[in-house]
C-alpha cells in the first residue's frame, strides 16, 4: 500500500478511528490491533513475505529471550551471531546473490576463465533492508545490555511491522520505539496536528517535487547520450530533488501517521542541502541510516579512536557499506566512495564537525562565504547523484563525459509535455518555503500557517503527478 | 481532540474549496476559449449545418484534407480525427453533435485497425473532461465513463488527467497559444516518408462493436463506414479487412490502395501529405461525388 494511494488515504483514517474511539483503553488491544494492520499493510505489496518478517520477527523474539537468561560471554556472542547470520543472511540471499554470483564470474572472465553464470530470478522483498536493521538493533543493543529484552511478542512483533516505518524507515531503535509500544498511549493535540501537517508536506514533497522531476529524470538518464551538458546538468539537480523529495516525503508520512497513532519516530531528514559541508550533509540525510552506521558498525570498529589509518579505513567501511546497503551494483559502492572521498579531507583537517547548526541561524539569509560552501557541497552531492542514478559504471562515467565535454547551453526537447522553466520555478519554491522554515521540521508553523497550507494544497492539485505517478525509490532498498 | 478535528476540517474545507475552485476555472477555460483540440471544437459548435464530417483516428486527422473535399463538392467539411481516435470517443464525439443541433449530410467514420478497441482512448477522455457536466451531456454516455468522471467529486477528472489537460493545457488556453495546424480544416499533414515501423492487425474481428452500432442507429443512413490505406506488410491487414468486408459490407475499402504506391507512405499505418492529398480526391470522387 502506498501512502500517496487511495487506499491509504482510506486505511489511514480508519486505522485512526478505531485505534483512537473504540481501543483507546485497550493498550494490548491497540498493539495487537496494530500488528495485524500492519501485516494487511505490507501484504498489500505481497503477502507471500509477511513469512519472511514473522520469521525474522521470531528469530530475534528468542534470541532476545534467550540472552536475557545466558550471561556466559561466548554464549552471547553465539547467539547475536545467530541473529546476524540469520538477518544478514536473508538480505543477502534477497539482495546480493545475484550480485556475488556477477561479479565472480566477471571478475574470472577479465582473466579469460569462463564460468557458468546461475544467477536467480530473486523477487526483493520490499523494505527488508529497513526491517532486517530495526530486528538487528533490538538483538544488538540486547546483547550490549542497552536494552532490557522484552516479553511480551505481541509488542516486539509490532515494532518490527509498524506500518508507517516499516517499508522505508526511518530505521527505528529498538532502544526508541519498543518502549513506546510498552506505554499507554494518549492522543496529544499538538502531535497530531504536526502529524496531519507533515503528512501534507510529504505529499507535497512526493507528488509534486519528486515524481515531477521523476519526468525530467527519466527522460534525460534513459537518452544521456543524446544531451548536451546543460541539459545533463540539468539531470543531475533534478535527481537531487527527486531524491529528497522521495526519500525526505516518505519519511515525512511515515512520521506523520505514526504520530497520529501516538508515536514518535526519530527525524530521517533535517534540510540536508541546506549543508555547508559533506560531513554536515550526513548528519542531515537519511539520519536513521547513518546513525545506525555510526552505532552499530563505525564505533564498534574504533570509531575516531586509533592510528590515522584505523579512523581513515573505519571512515571508508562506513561510506562503502552504507552504498552497498542501498543496492547490489557497483555503482552504489562507487556513491558511497565518493561520499568517502569528499569526507576525509574535512576528516583530516579535523573539520568534519565544524558545522553542527543551522546556516544562518537567526538571519534572513546566507552569508556569501555560507552559500558558496552550499553550493560546492550541494554539486559534490550532486556528482555522487549520478551514480547513484545510473544504471551502470559506465553509463555514470558515460554522463559525466558528456557533462563535460558536450558542451551547450541549450536545453534538449524532452518530450514531456513540460517546460523546464516549470520545474525550475517549482524547485525555487520548494527551496524557499524549505529555506524560510529550516529552524522547523514543515513550513506549517507560524502566522504564515494557514498561508503555506492553501499554497501546498493549490500546487498538490495543480503539479501534483496524478496520471505518471512513480514508486518510492526507497522501496527498492 | 476539538482542535485537532477543527483542524482536520479547515484542511478538508480547503481541499473542497480549491478543488471546486479549479473544476470551475477549468472548465470555462475549456467552455469558452478558443479550441485548441477537436473534442473541444465539437463541444463548442452550435446550431450549423457542416456537409461532410469526418470521424476516425490519427488515420482521418493526417490523411483527410478538407479544403479539396470542399473544392471538388463544393461543400462544407469538417475533420474531427485525432491521434488515438477510437469508436466509442466517435459515438461520444457524434452525440455530442447532435445534442449542439449539428446538422450534417454524411458523417464518415474511419472503421479499421481499431475495430476491436471497446474502451475510449485516453486523450480523448481528457479533452472531454470540461464537458461532462453540461446539461446536455447524454445520461447513458455519462454512466459509460471511468468512475473518476462519474463520481461528482470535483476536479478529480482534471487531476487524473492532469498530463494531458491540467494546469498546462489550461495556461495554454489563457495564453492563446496557437497549436500546430488550423483547427477549422481539421487536417495535420505529416511531410516526408521513410519511418519503417511495421503494422499489426488482430487476429480476429470482435463482432459485434456496440459502439459502432449505436452510431449507425442514432445517424442510420447518413452514416458511412470507410478504411484507410495501410501498408501491405501489416501482419493480418487482409483476413482481418476481409472479416470487416464481410460484416459490414456496405464499408468502403480503401486498405491497399497505395499497395504498390509506397512514395504515399509516411509510416505504415500513415500517409505523407502527398499520399493525403491523393487519398481525400480518391474518397472524394468515390464516395461523395458519385
Amino acid at each position: 500500500m502506498l501512502f500517496n494511494s487511495i487506499a491509504y488515504l482510506i486505511f489511514l483514517p480508519l486505522v485512526f478511528c478505531i485505534y483512537w474511539f473504540f481501543l483507546k483503553k485497550y493498550l494490548r488491544a491497540q498493539n495487537v490491533f496494530l500488528l495485524l494492520v500492519s501485516y494487511l499493510f505490507y501484504g498489500w505489496w505481497d503477502w507471500r513475505f509477511l513469512s519472511l518478517i514473522a520469521f525474522s520477527t521470531l528469530v530475534d523474539f528468542s534470541i532476545g529471550a534467550a540472552l536475557d537468561k545466558q550471561e556466559i560471554k561466548i554464549k552471547r556472542k553465539w547467539l547475536v551471531g545467530i541473529s546476524l547470520i540469520v538477518n544478514l543472511g536473508l538480505l543477502g540471499y534477497f539482495k546480493y546473490y545475484n550480485f556475488f554470483i556477477d561479479s565472480w564470474v566477471d571478475a574470472f572472465a577479465s582473466i579469460d576463465i569462463a564460468m557458468h553464470r546461475s544467477t536467480l530470478q530473486i523477487v526483493l522483498p520490499v523494505g527488508i533492508s529497513f526491517y532486517t536493521f530495526q530486528t538487528l538493533s533490538y538483538t544488538i543493543d540486547v546483547y550490549r545490555k542497552k536494552l532490557k529484552p522484552t516479553r511480551n511478542f505481541i509488542n516486539f512483533a509490532a515494532y518490527v511491522a509498524f506500518f508507517p516505518q516499516l517499508v522505508a524507515g526511518p530505521i527505528e531503535r529498538a532502544t526508541n520505539l519498543l518502549p513506546q509500544f510498552a506505554k499507554e498511549r494518549e492522543f496529544q493535540e499538538d502531535r497530531a496536528i504536526s502529524g496531519v501537517n507533515l503528512i501534507l508536506w510529504g505529499l507535497f514533497q512526493k507528488m509534486v517535487i519528486a515524481d515531477s522531476c521523476a519526468l525530467y529524470v527519466n527522460a534525460i538518464f534513459d537518452n544521456y547520450q543524446e544531451m548536451n551538458s546543460l541539459s545533463l546538468f540539468l539531470g543531475a539537480f533534478y535527481f537531487a530533488f527527486q531524491i529528497y523529495g522521495d526519500f525526505a516525503g516518505y519519511s515525512n508520512i511515515a512520521i506523520g501517521s505514526a504520530r497520529l497513532l501516538g508515536f514518535d519516530l526519530m527525524r530521517n531528514f533535517n534540510y540536508p542541502y541546506f549543508s555547508r559541508d559533506v560531513a554536515e550533509f550526513w548528519r542531515r540525510w537519511h539520519i536513521s541510516l547513518s546513525t545506525w552506521f555510526r552505532d552499530y558498525l563505525y564505533i564498534p570498529l574504533g570509531g575516531s579512536r586509533g592510528a590515522r589509518w584505523e579512523k581513515l579505513r573505519n571512515v571508508m567501511i562506513i561510506f562503502l557499506v552504507s552504498g552497498f546497503w542501498h543496492g547490489a551494483n557497483w555503482t552504489f559502492i562507487i556513491w558511497g566512495a565518493l561520499h568517502a572521498a569528499f569526507f576525509i579531507p574535512l576528516f583530516l583537517l579535523n573539520s568534519n564537525r565544524k558545522n553542527l547548526n543551522q546556516v544562518a541561524v537567526n538571519r534572513t539569509l546566507p552569508r556569501l562565504i555560507e552559500f558558496l560552501q552550499m553550493l560546492v557541497t550541494f554539486a559534490m552531492v550532486c556528482v555522487a547523484w549520478i551514480f547513484f542514478r545510473a544504471e551502470s559504471v559506465s553509463m555514470a562515467v558515460g554522463y559525466l563525459d558528456k557533462l563535460f565535454s558536450n558542451v551547450a547551453f541549450t536545453v534538449e526537447y524532452l518530450n514531456i509535455e513540460r517546460y523546464n522553466i516549470e520545474m525550475l520555478l517549482i524547485i525555487a519554491i520548494f527551496i524557499a518555503l524549505e529555506w524560510f522554515n529550516r529552524t522547523q521540521e514543515h513550513p506549517f508553523t507560524g502566522s504564515w500557517k494557514w498561508f503555506n497550507i492553501s499554497a501546498v494544497i493549490l500546487m498538490l492539485l495543480t503539479l501534483g503527478v496524478y496520471s505518471n505517478h512513480q514508486d518510492f525509490i526507497y522501496f527498492q532498498f | 481532540m476539538r482542535r485537532f478535528l477543527r483542524h482536520i476540517l479547515l484542511i478538508g474545507i480547503l481541499i473542497a474549496g480549491l478543488s471546486m475552485l479549479l473544476d470551475y476555472a477549468y472548465t470555462r477555460a475549456f467552455y469558452n476559449d478558443t479550441p485548441r483540440n477537436k473534442v473541444q471544437l465539437a463541444a463548442q459548435l452550435e446550431n450549423e449545418n457542416i456537409d461532410f464530417i469526418f470521424l476516425g483516428s490519427s488515420r482521418v486527422e493526417n490523411h483527410i484534407d478538407c479544403d479539396i473535399v470542399r473544392k471538388l463538392t463544393g461543400k462544407s467539411c469538417l475533420n474531427l480525427g485525432f491521434q488515438g481516435g477510437r469508436i466509442k470517443d466517435y459515438r461520444v464525439l457524434a452525440s455530442i453533435l447532435k445534442e449542439n443541433n449539428i446538422t450534417f449530410e454524411k458523417l464518415l467514420l474511419q472503421v479499421d485497425y481499431s475495430y476491436n478497441f471497446d474502451n475510449y482512448s485516453p486523450i480523448f477522455l481528457a479533452q472531454l473532461a470540461p464537458f461532462i457536466t453540461r446539461d446536455n451531456f447524454p445520461e447513458y454516455l455519462k454512466k459509460d465513463l471511468p468512475r473518476s468522471f462519474n463520481n461528482g467529486i470535483p476536479f478529480l477528472r482534471y487531476a487524473s488527467n492532469e498530463k494531458m489537460i491540467g494546469i498546462r493545457e489550461v495556461t495554454s488556453q489563457f495564453l492563446k497559444r496557437e497549436i500546430a495546424f488550423d483547427l477549422s480544416n481539421g487536417f495535420s499533414p505529416l511531410e516526408g516518408s521513410g519511418k519503417s515501423v511495421s503494422g499489426h492487425f488482430p487476429d480476429q474481428l470482435k463482432y459485434p462493436n456496440e459502439a459502432l452500432e449505436n452510431i449507425t442507429n442514432l445517424f442510420s443512413e447518413k452514416v458511412i463506414l470507410f478504411t484507410a490505406p495501410y501498408c501491405k506488410i501489416a501482419v493480418n491487414r487482409d483476413s482481418f479487412m476481409q472479416s470487416l468486408v464481410t460484416m459490414y459490407p456496405n464499408v468502403y475499402n480503401f486498405i491497399d490502395i497505395f499497395d504498390t504506391q509506397e512514395r504515399y507512405l509516411y509510416d505504415c499505418g500513415h500517409l505523407n501529405a502527398q499520399g493525403a492529398e491523393k487519398f481525400t480526391e480518391i474518397l472524394t470522387n468515390e464516395i461523395l461525388i458519385n
